[in-house]
């Protein structure tokens, strides 16, 4: 233990009891499946945390410099992905005797607006769905902004849901449904291939070298205290998203719980959210009605935060906080704002409509990539105002 | 000090989060499905995701 800091020891501890509380409290009220959904959310919280793998640094990264590192680990996490998913959805479980579904939804002006609006988001905000969650957890001031502000766009987007989802839409368009799995493997992995082909290509024509080895490296690889390689990352986060699949019986989603946290806050402020549109709809109507703790995404959600927590006292970090500039502080009002507003147009953020929409053979994900991706590089030249 | 500010907020959503459920319970758990239960719209994507029942489209 001489190898952590002394002062963060007591941190870590609490991080791994109030997680084993809540595995124990989960075990009692809820089952096992979300005790699993749990679990791997403490394994996401850790992951992302130690192979500090975001979307939105990577992103700017590319922009900005055409380094492709980043880009590069979250194909190789989407084309595992891919693989696995094609092979899961709409088969059994293997931890519960029932049939899995994928992260299907139409594409639709909604999607492409939405999107859009997430990419730009994200870059004033500093962190996409995933990154906001552990890095807010893990202690950083501005993220927690983000957060909060995050919390209250996702509900205003449910507020505004009727609207987006009158506009035109093609209706869900599924790989998986349209040719069958091996094909979407085939097809998906061609493409993802030719986009890593491509965002090398352009790193090599600007820095005139490309090193393919280097998302398996890392300075100071340690498996306890992180960092991890991006590599690793890659390959676990598309693991436990395969895992979180066969337990929750749907892929990884994050944003869909800071929507329902929102209404829970406002019904207890006066505000009867239970009267508009989005949540009378069948899912979210139940959620609404029932305990935060039996939806699933709130769930993973914990776990995540637990595991940040527990990952950042692990690699001795809690205690290095950032300062927050009154600028700063505007750019995370209106990044995490706008960044739930367009999650909730978009079907998601990231991780339920990129990541686990692509994984499950869904075009609105590959719609939302690039929609996202041009908002970030507008996000990108935003960015200079604030940072 | 702002290190227990951080665990504060943490500890305070797991208190709200417990509340919540002592207050609401589950009448229905989304992740709970009778054996042999195949319908796939029964296992909705949250924000509507998965379940075709949920989109108006």
């Amino acid at each position: 233990m001489e190898n952590f800091r002394k002062s963060e020891i007591p941190y870590l501890l609490v991080g791994i009891f109030l997680s084993i509380f809540i595995l124990n409290f989960l075990h009692q009220e809820l089952g096992l499946r979300h005790v699993l959904v749990f679990s791997i959310g403490l394994g996401l919280g850790i992951t992302l945390y130690h192979a500090s793998f975001g979307f939105t640094g990577g992103w700017r990264e590319f922009i900005e410099h055409k380094k492709s590192s980043s880009l590069r680990a979250q194909i190789i996490m989407l084309a595992f992905a891919v693989v696995l998913f094609s092979l899961s959805i709409g088969n059994k479980s293997l931890i519960y005797d029932g049939n899995m579904v994928g992260a299907i939804a139409p594409l639709s002006i909604s999607v492409i607006v939405g999107s859009f609006i997430f990419g730009f988001a994200m870059q004033l905000g500093g962190g996409c769905g995933s990154g906001t969650l552990f890095t807010a957890a893990s202690g950083n001031t501005k993220m927690l902004v983000t957060l909060i502000f995050f919390i209250i766009g996702s509900l205003v987007g449910t507020y505004h849901f009727t609207f987006w989802s009158s506009l035109p839409s093609l209706g869900t368009i599924s790989l998986i449904d349209k040719f069958n799995a091996y094909e979407n493997i085939g097809m998906q992995l061609s493409f993802l291939f030719l986009l890593y082909i491509g965002f090398s290509f352009l790193e090599s024509k600007r820095n005139h070298q490309i090193n393919h080895l280097d998302i398996f490296k890392t300075s100071n690889f340690n498996i306890v205290k992180g960092p991890w390689p991006l590599f690793l990352g890659a390959v676990l986060l598309a693991i436990l998203n395969f895992f979180m699949l066969h337990a929750a019986g749907h892929p990884w989603s994050v944003t869909f719980a800071f929507g329902l946290w929102g209404a829970k806050i406002a019904n207890i402020i006066g505000i009867n959210v239970g009267e508009w549109d989005f949540w009378q709809l069948s899912y979210p109507s139940t959620a609404l009605e029932n305990s935060v703790l039996a939806d699933p995404t709130t769930v993973s959600n914990l776990g995540i935060i637990l595991g940040a927590l527990i990952a950042v006292n692990l690699a001795g970090k809690f205690s290095n906080k950032s300062n927050i500039n009154s600028k700063l502080f505007l750019a995370a009002v209106i990044g995490g704002f706008f960044m739930g507003y367009g999650a909730r147009l978009a079907f998601g953020c990231n991780v339920g409509a990129l990541f686990s929409g692509i994984a499950s053979g869904s075009l609105h994900g590959w719609v939302w990539f690039l929609f996202a991706f041009i908002g970030s590089i507008y996000g990108v030249k935003a960015r200079k105002y604030f940072y | 000090m702002k290190n227990i500010l951080y665990l504060f907020l943490i500890i305070l959503l797991i208190v709200l989060a417990l509340l919540d459920h002592d207050k609401n319970g589950v009448a229905y758990n989304p992740l709970f499905h009778k054996s042999g239960d195949n319908n796939s719209s029964n296992i909705s994507m949250p924000c509507g995701l998965g379940g075709s029942h949920n989109h108006k489209h």
